[in-house]
């Protein structure tokens, strides 16, 4: 009962976060420099959601070594290959192999 | 709304069809991203049904798994369902950075619906693939297409998630699924020095902050201000 009500609660709440800006700005030209800053915040928590979704050390609760690693090679495939599969694949691997 | 140059609208037919192509790109991320928070579910208290319609309903892995998380650890709904919508935060940004393709001039069904498609995924691929010359009715069409293969991709790998999660062995890193699909994602829309000081805003604010719904408020202000910055720079 508590995780049903809990979910219509989160789902009448994202379901109004993803509406609020969309019906509040639908109709207005935003100017250049708030669109170009929306696109960077967007990149910025994009990057911080990677960031706190990262294996941990117990100690100090900074990303483990593997995770660093396995981050790095999914960029450099990602970058370079511009292929979702193989950079996710890649990224796995080497966490897996190192962690 | 987007980093495209080109000048000429694209033709309508090719509008589903190029938002059917980029679902189908983006399944690789999707699927394994949409299996690890199954598995995930599948490892708590609540019950299969509830933890797969977290799916179709929320739409945001992420906030899916802090919502029956604390559920699962005995809080009671209304903080559990804030610190959800607080994670999904972010989706305000989305929603206002696409909000012009959203005006008046589409069909009431369409302002309705197609904002519950507004993701991370879809987000990053309207950045990617619809240019400021392309038609409202062309970017209707292609948002659809897109968002609903990804609603449905994501809603059938969370059951499979589900389902299959108590006999994987452990030994698939389903741990790192999520932070590699998000990389994979950002990396190649990273070209200028200042989207490198963004990202690494984003990651210092995770850091440096108690909570995660604080690094992402810290991460979308740092962000702003590094994107307002560098356009009048520019």
């Amino acid at each position: 009962m508590n995780a049903a009500a809990a979910l219509c609660a989160a789902t009448v709440g994202t379901f109004a976060l993803r509406q609020l800006s969309v019906r509040a700005l639908a109709n207005r030209e935003l100017p250049p420099v708030v669109g170009h800053a929306l696109r960077h915040a967007a990149l910025a928590v994009m990057a911080a959601l990677v960031m706190s979704s990262l294996p941990t050390t117990e100690r100090l609760d900074l990303p483990t070594a593997a995770a660093i690693a396995g981050t790095g090679a999914a960029c450099v495939i990602a970058r370079r290959t511009r292929n979702l599969a193989a950079a996710i694949a890649i990224g796995l691997v080497v966490y897996a192999a190192l962690r | 709304m987007t980093t495209n140059t080109r000048t000429e609208s694209r033709p309508l037919p090719a509008a589903r069809t190029r938002g059917a192509v980029a679902a189908l790109t983006m399944l690789p991320a999707i699927a394994p991203l949409g299996l690890a928070v199954g598995v995930a579910l599948a490892d708590m208290s609540t019950s299969p049904l509830i933890s797969w319609l977290s799916a179709p309903l929320m739409v945001a892995g992420a906030a899916q798994l802090v919502l029956l998380g604390q559920i699962d650890s005995g809080s009671a709904f209304l903080p559990a369902a804030a610190a959800a919508i607080l994670l999904n935060a972010r989706f305000v940004i989305y929603g206002a950075a696409l909000a012009r393709r959203f005006s008046t001039s589409q069909p009431a069904w369409f302002r309705a619906i197609g904002p519950h498609y507004i993701v991370d995924q879809t987000y990053a691929m309207s950045l990617n693939d619809i240019a400021d010359s392309d038609s409202d009715e062309t970017f209707r069409r292609y948002f659809m297409t897109a968002g609903t293969l990804l609603w449905a991709s994501w809603s059938a790998t969370v059951a499979v998630g589900i389902l299959i999660g108590p006999v994987l062995p452990p030994q698939i890193p389903l741990d790192f699924v999520l932070p590699a699909s998000f990389v994979a994602l950002i990396a190649p829309t990273i070209t200028r020095p200042h989207e490198v000081v963004t990202v690494l805003v984003g990651a210092v604010a995770v850091v440096a902050t108690a909570s995660s719904s604080t690094a992402l408020a810290v991460a979308a202000v740092g962000g702003a201000a590094i994107g307002a910055i560098g356009r009048r720079s520019s």
